[in-house]
């Protein structure tokens, strides 16, 4: 039990040497007491643990948010971190590797990609860069990819161009689905693909190789696939043209064909195969051959044309 | 009369806003330990087609904290040094509180000082209206005739034990019966009022409200007796460690409540002067070793007591079992001899069935159910505490039984005089006063 008198005053001993040892009280003092129900009762657990945080939280973004130098210093730490990370050896790239495509097309890949070697990992948007090397017309598809020892692939599939284009004196080298690969200088560079001409021509690629299969016994002859108003397709051929219609175009060539293949219809002398109304083909004949016609009719039935 | 019960009217309102919190918390204050259990009381699960809103039941308690401390600055029941019992009772509550994660506001109380007194009252009146109304059986109760107890006690508990209707008797609730004149038969449990304040003045020191207030005895014999020992008529014995409180049931409802001022504690001070021990040895030989019924080999069971004079390693004290019962025997003797007299003062042995309980702490010495039998007669058992949802096994001995006593008190609440409504004739200014209570209480 506790003195109830603190201190005598007629009793009071210097007890330095040894001061006693008071027991400590083993029960919770008030102010424990008082504090530990507090932190029982219901809502003011809910304010210490859920409410007071949150709106500490809300304040301290907002005010560090409005502040500028809080702002400076949060950025300056920022970049510090980045670029002691940006320094690790093993975030260094040293090499671009780009395992397939033509060396002109490698060139032209470092030029769009432009780093400068060697350059850290986490400052390379991969996404940016294969977005760039999409970029050029002849890419098909490209991954851009960080391999190890520091090299940074990017792999490609490459257009292949099937056809020349012509349109307005430039020359260009289209793909098997009309996208403009490259611009070459003259059509003699790809003497072994098929040439298209005018307009439009790269946006109708598709029917153009589609008669270009249909042509294959007379390679030779054919000129070149002329696009007439964003429409249709005229075949040049050496001394002929055909004349094929906007739907259908084909099947119109096909019917040529089977002519040729009948009655050499290519060897003769006719200036033009007007097959735009495929019911009914129409020859156009070229001068001589008119008035030898002409001839021959007032022979036959000695009218005069 | 009005005046008299005006706080257990009181306690009796904090109780039901307790239960109706659904929390609440039950002390026992004694003078060796003091207990605190915390109660939750779950909500009722609504029935079908029944409103829609939740009210706790008043049956349905769990257990969910318990703290049990050394009590101090309290001797035979009663506080002696308030700042102590308020520091252990903090420190119960506290223990409490931690494991149930919960706050309590409310708390009921019990102790077993103050030197009960039982008083016997009889009240009756003419039925106003042919059937028994509830203001009938409030007027009955009004007019009982109160002794002159005191003016420095307070009635704790006033049960109405037996109704009579014209000339039958034993009836537990007349209310719409057919009669003239109504009578009552009432128990008046009185103690004296400086302890009861300054135990509620402690509790109130530690933020609790005394929701309210219990003999020991009477909430031992709750959760101690059987159904048919209640019905029967049976004392229950508390041996606790500084009194001893006696109650006696029968139909159900305590009919006498008596504390004699002895207990665990003399017998750990007489062991502690016959063979020269500290107090906290002399308690820990008591629990293990002590007895009461002495056999011939206890006289070879040598006890080795902490010899604090010891000068070597050899130098060992030793005590044989016997002596430790010779010196047990007479102090039990004389708790027990002292018990049979107030039994005999209150008419036990007219009773139907005499049995006897022991319960309390002390009442797990070996051998006490022996020597009661032999002292007090008859029936004698040790009787251990109702098993309540949630209380752990340490908590579940005899010497808790009347904490738990008092939850299941708690939940199911005796009818007492105060619960019925006094007649308008003698409430005179009390609604008023109510409502200047219910604002002060809210503002």
């Amino acid at each position: 039990m506790l003195p109830i008198v603190a201190e005598r005053r007629d009793m009071v001993v210097q007890h330095e040497a040894a001061p006693k040892k008071v027991k400590a009280d083993p029960s919770p003092s008030k102010l424990n007491y008082r504090l530990e129900r507090l932190w029982l009762t219901r809502w003011f657990r809910d304010l210490v643990k859920i409410w007071l945080p949150l709106f500490a939280m809300i304040v301290a973004g907002f005010v560090a948010y409005s502040s500028p130098s809080f702002n400076a210093w949060a950025s300056k730490q920022y970049q510090d971190v980045r670029t002691m990370v940006a320094a690790r050896p093993e975030l260094k790239i040293e090499r671009i590797s780009i395992p397939v495509g033509s060396p002109d097309l490698q060139r032209q890949i470092l030029g769009v990609v432009d780093l400068s070697l060697p350059v850290s990992a986490i400052d390379v948007d991969l996404a940016e860069m294969r977005d760039l090397v999409l970029g050029l017309n002849a890419v098909k598809a490209a991954s851009v990819r960080f391999k190890a020892e520091g090299v940074l692939e990017v792999a490609i599939v490459e257009r292949m161009p099937s056809m020349v284009w012509r349109d307005q004196n430039r020359i260009y080298l289209l793909d098997e689905s009309g996208v403009l690969v490259a611009e070459v200088p003259r059509r003699s560079v790809r003497s072994d693909l098929p040439l298209v001409v005018g307009m439009g021509a790269e946006r109708a690629v598709l029917e153009a190789r589609e008669i270009f299969s249909v042509l294959a016994p007379v390679e030779g002859q054919v000129l070149g696939l002329v696009r007439m108003g964003e429409r249709r397709w005229d075949v040049v051929f050496e001394n002929v043209a055909v004349m094929l219609p906007a739907e259908g175009a084909a099947d119109a060539m096909r019917s040529v064909m089977q002519m040729q293949a009948r009655d050499d219809i290519l060897e003769r002398d006719v200036s033009i195969i007007d097959l735009r109304d495929p019911s009914r083909p129409v020859l156009r004949l070229n001068d001589e051959a008119l008035s030898e016609l002409r001839r021959l009719r007032v022979r036959v039935s000695g009218e005069r044309v | 009369m009005n005046e008299l019960f005006e706080t257990q009217r009181d306690m009796r309102h904090r109780r039901e806003t307790a239960i109706r919190r659904g929390v609440m918390a039950v002390l026992d204050v004694g003078s060796h330990k003091i207990s605190c259990l915390v109660l939750q009381f779950s909500p009722e699960e609504p029935e079908a087609g029944a409103p829609d809103v939740t009210v706790p039941k008043m049956g349905s308690f769990r257990v969910v904290g318990v703290g049990t401390v050394q009590s101090r600055g309290v001797k035979f029941g009663e506080v002696v040094d308030m700042a102590e019992t308020e520091r252990a009772i903090r420190s119960a509550v506290q223990k409490a509180q931690k494991m149930a994660n919960l706050r309590v506001d409310h708390a009921i109380v019990s102790f077993a000082g103050g030197r009960p007194r039982s008083y016997g009252l009889e009240g009756a009146v003419e039925v106003e209206q042919g059937e028994v109304t509830e203001r009938d059986i409030g007027r009955v109760l009004a007019g009982c005739d109160v002794p002159p107890y005191g003016q420095d006690r307070e009635a704790v508990h006033a049960l109405p034990v037996n109704f009579s209707l014209d000339h039958r008797t034993g009836l537990t609730d007349p209310r719409g019966q057919v009669g003239v004149k109504l009578s009552v038969d009432m128990h008046m449990l009185t103690l004296a009022g400086a302890p009861v304040y300054d135990l509620i003045e402690c509790v109130q020191r530690c933020d609790l409200e005394v929701a309210g207030l219990s003999f020991s005895g009477f909430a031992s014999g709750v959760s101690t007796l059987m159904e048919n020992e209640q019905q029967l008529g049976a004392a229950i014995v508390d041996i606790g460690g500084g009194s001893t409180a006696i109650s006696v049931f029968m139909r159900k409802h305590m009919i006498y409540g008596d504390a004699v001022r002895l207990g665990g504690d003399h017998i750990t001070n007489d062991i502690c002067q016959g063979l020269h021990l500290s107090y906290d040895d002399a308690e820990r030989i008591k629990t293990v070793h002590g007895g009461l019924v002495a056999t011939g080999s206890d006289n070879r069971v040598e006890i080795e007591v902490p010899n604090p004079m010891a000068q070597w390693e050899n130098d060992r004290q030793t005590v044989s079992r016997s002596e430790l019962i010779g010196v047990m025997r007479p102090r039990v003797e004389e708790i027990l001899e002292e018990v049979r007299e107030r039994l005999d003062a209150s008419g036990f042995e007219h009773l139907p069935s005499q049995r006897i309980v022991l319960t309390g702490g002390t009442s797990q010495i070996p051998g006490i159910e022996d020597l009661a039998g032999r002292i007090l007669g008859g029936q004698v058992r040790i009787g251990r505490p109702l098993r309540v949802q949630g209380l752990p096994q340490v908590s579940a001995g005899a010497a808790f039984s009347s904490a738990v006593g008092l939850a299941l008190h708690a939940s199911h609440p005796m009818d007492e005089c105060w619960d019925f409504e006094m007649p308008v004739d003698r409430i005179g200014t009390r609604r008023i006063k109510q409502a200047v209570r219910w604002f002060k209480q809210n503002w």
